[in-house]
């Protein structure tokens, strides 16, 4: 069985929080993705398949509404937002990204439904949280970036602040809002009572725990510094083939590396680079980032590769798309797989899941279609469909 | 449920060391988990490697280490000898949960495979935590956060063109696969409270950020085209961007969606007659022409502070932040000043440490955080409370080198 097979969530998050229910739904939850009639905002965001617009053809909706399935529900007509007060009524888990306030004025927040639900864990997505001067400033990926002071340290030091790929500070939010839920699904099953609880999530503030290291607070408060651009970035070294890759050398492993150098022609005297090391490792000698540029230049990247791993040094090759897809380890370990989708007749490629790490393999299920569940879902809550198409 | 400490009761065993394994274990121990930090002289962290300012070796101060360990215990054990190992027996027999960030191979070394493992303890949840994966051709290699990062294929579509690959200055999977770490872990407790079995989680640090990129990848597949790189831009906004403003190295970001916001930022910035310009009046034809539109909006925002700027956009409901830097973070930002907090070793009692809080914050209310434990702290706690080891089969530990 799946870890949370059993738990139900209502899904009802934008692009900022959806990777938060995607991981609930990975671990085995029951995510029910609740819909306007139009469709999710998610559904009409680019790139598309195809570069063609429609709302079974969003990227990303396709990737992060994988094994949910799709209720629709419009939460303007009062007849719908009774149903979704059941479900509410009945369900283990909320998860929505709506605006501070704006659950409470459909009788959606927290305390309203606690009432009704004590057992309910209810988990908010905003740019800033609940309270604050902020709170009801509207974001996005980049100002959560540029407030949480993760953008300032990130890209080259002649260029702007550069954002990462891949909405990172949705991912962030998300990543801490699905932690917190389990938090919380422990916390329940440990108390009596079986209550559930409240989960304030700020983009900004879970953003900022990347810069932890770069941005390290007590850069400034021990040593007065304020970390500047390009951050912690070690070196990525060019190789003959033009290709990139990174390497690392310990201080333990500081001499092999030296004799590497010595042994491709370059002329050192190793007693005397022992001597220079620095104390917090080879890498910051600028000497050490030259000899590396010089290696790399002359080897091919997998030759490159192959030398550094027999010296047991760390490198890692700096991947493109084109050069995942034909990585060995990662064939090898199956990291990627194709998932058949019949509606739009050509298969998706996945990532595999995020969470699976469990001896337990995640499968993953193609993104619902707008409604598909609608009445198996009504039915499973006991509620009927009228002919005048009211839900009861 | 008590939301300041919801996992009361769980006991983890913790090999982890540096970074991601340590914050992995961080966030439970801040809601209640017992982390029992196993730790020897012949292996150290190096987040164990500060120095004082007279030169002294400061284990207690390093700013990461006392941010990765809090609320955690600290026991100092030479693995090496048969007693140190059978201790370890006697605490995986008592524990939850034990995590790793070894290479593969190390554990098993010491005799404490999962096989072995749960032979001591069927219902052990081990957590394997290693750079690349357990098994497969990369297992082996040692890695840092950076290169796992610029391995999952993040640089590649991250700045701009013509650029060496850069990524985002940070070591950004130290600070993802802590969260991994905590979930599955939760997700497997949840699981054996239903079947009673323990079982052994692989958390391959890239084969956990590869994922972070999946509608990336699921471009990649359809289109067989190299995403491009990023460039602060997105195609759902436009304009979208960092914007130059008043000062030296002062940006504020700005993110405009709709027509309606275009229009307010056209009237904003005081340039109403773009909006029935041609080229800008549909989404689709501002982002061909974004360039021009990036260079006007420039014009704007190079005059006026950035603070200024978010708080001008934001009346009129159009996403904007000040990018800050640390000591505005730190100092200004009205809604990170909850965030950090001061504590203090007692084997440093003049050094304030300053670490950061816990985003999850369970009723709105961010916990204050237990200081990260000195080097073998909790020895006495381990020894005595735990596994009922008298104060002379103590010392007698001690003397022989087993325990520091």
């Amino acid at each position: 069985m799946a870890s949370l097979s059993g738990i139900k969530v209502l899904d009802m998050t934008n692009e900022s929080g959806a990777f938060a229910s995607r991981i609930l739904a990975d671990l085995g939850a029951d995510v029910i993705l609740i819909e306007p009639p139009q469709g999710g905002r998610i559904r009409n965001l680019a790139p598309f398949l195809d570069n063609k617009k429609g709302i079974e053809r969003s990227l990303y909706h396709l990737h992060h509404n994988a094994n949910k399935r799709s209720l629709i529900l419009d939460i303007s007509n009062d007849n719908d937002l009774k149903v979704l007060k059941k479900l509410a009524s009945e369900i283990d888990i909320i998860i929505e990204t709506f605006a501070p306030g704006e659950m409470a004025k459909f009788g959606l927040d927290y305390n309203t439904l606690k009432k009704i639900n004590p057992k309910l864990i209810y988990v908010s997505i905003t740019p800033y949280g609940q309270h604050g001067d902020w709170k009801n400033r509207t974001g996005n990926d980049l100002t959560a970036a540029a407030s949480s002071g993760l953008v300032f340290v990130a890209g080259q030091s002649k260029d702007p602040p550069t954002q990462a790929a891949g909405d990172q500070s949705y991912k962030m939010a998300s990543l801490a809002a699905t932690s917190g839920v389990l938090i919380a699904l422990i916390g329940r099953q440990s108390n009596q009572k079986n209550t559930g609880t409240y989960i304030d999530i700020s983009i900004q503030e879970s953003t900022s725990m990347a810069a932890l290291q770069t941005s390290n607070a007590n850069h400034f408060t021990r040593d007065g510094n304020i970390p500047q651009r390009p951050g912690m970035t070690r070196g990525v070294f060019k190789c003959a083939d033009g290709k990139w890759t990174t390497l690392n050398v310990s201080s333990d492993r500081y001499k092999i590396f030296l004799n590497w150098v010595k042994d491709s022609g370059i002329n050192i005297n190793i007693d005397y680079e022992m001597s220079k090391i620095n104390t917090e490792g080879p890498m910051l000698v600028p000497k050490v980032l030259n000899f590396t540029k010089t290696l790399a230049s002359t080897l091919n990247r997998t030759d490159f590769l192959e030398k550094a791993w027999s010296l047991d040094l760390m490198a890692l090759p700096v991947n493109d798309f084109h050069d995942l897809k034909e990585n060995n380890h990662l064939i090898e370990t199956k990291q990627f797989s194709d998932v058949w989708h019949e509606h739009l007749n050509q298969t998706l490629g996945f990532s595999k899941s995020i969470v699976d790490v469990f001896e337990k393999k995640i499968r993953l299920n193609r993104a619902p279609l707008l409604g598909e569940h609608t009445n198996d879902i009504l039915e499973e809550f006991k509620i009927k469909l009228k002919k005048n198409g009211n839900k009861e | 449920m008590n939301t300041s400490l919801p996992l009361k009761g769980i006991r983890i065993l913790d090999f982890c060391w540096v970074l991601a394994g340590p914050l992995g274990t961080r966030i439970l121990a801040n809601y209640g988990a017992e982390i029992i930090k196993i730790e020897t002289d012949t292996h150290q962290s190096s987040k164990r490697t500060g120095i004082r300012p007279d030169g002294t070796p400061g284990p207690n101060i390093d700013p990461l280490y006392n941010n990765a360990n809090t609320g955690k215990k600290s026991f100092t054990v030479n693995l090496k000898t048969k007693e140190g190992k059978n201790i370890i027996k006697q605490l995986i027999s008592i524990s939850d949960v034990t995590t790793n960030n070894f290479r593969p191979s190390v554990m098993g070394k010491l005799g404490f495979d999962y096989e072995s493992l749960k032979k001591i303890n069927p219902k052990i949840i081990m957590v394997n935590i290693p750079g690349c994966s357990v098994k497969g051709p990369w297992s082996n290699i040692r890695t840092l956060g950076n290169m796992i990062m610029g391995s999952s294929g993040l640089n590649s579509i991250t700045g701009f063109p013509e650029r060496p690959p850069s990524g985002m200055g940070v070591a950004y999977p130290d600070f993802t696969t802590p969260y991994i770490i905590a979930t599955s872990i939760l997700a497997a407790l949840l699981e054996r409270s239903t079947t009673g079995k323990g079982q052994e989680l692989n958390i391959g640090q890239l084969a956990t950020a590869i994922p972070l990129l999946g509608v990336e990848w699921m471009q990649f597949k359809s289109t067989g085209i190299q995403p491009e790189k990023k460039q602060n831009r997105d195609l759902n906004f436009c304009p979208h961007g960092l914007y130059p403003s008043k000062g030296k190295d002062q940006w504020c970001a700005i993110a405009v969606k709709t027509d309606r916001e275009w229009k307010n930022l056209c009237k904003i910035i005081d340039r109403p007659e773009l909006i029935n310009n041609n080229k800008f009046q549909s989404h689709s034809n501002r982002k061909t022409n974004e360039n021009e539109i990036d260079a006007e909006l420039s014009k704007w925002t190079i005059n006026i502070n950035k603070w200024e700027i978010a708080n001008i956009l934001q009346d009129h409901g159009i996403a904007s932040a000040a990018v800050e830097d640390l000591q505005e973070t730190l100092l200004i930002d009205p809604h990170m000043q909850n965030h950090y907090q001061h504590v203090v070793q007692p084997s440093d009692k003049d050094l304030d440490i300053v670490i950061d809080k816990d985003p999850i914050k369970f009723n709105s209310k961010q916990n204050d955080l237990t200081r990260s434990p000195m080097m073998g702290e909790h020895n006495n706690y381990v020894l005595n409370d735990l596994l009922n080891i008298s104060k002379k089969e103590i010392d007698k530990l001690i003397s022989n080198g087993i325990i520091k």
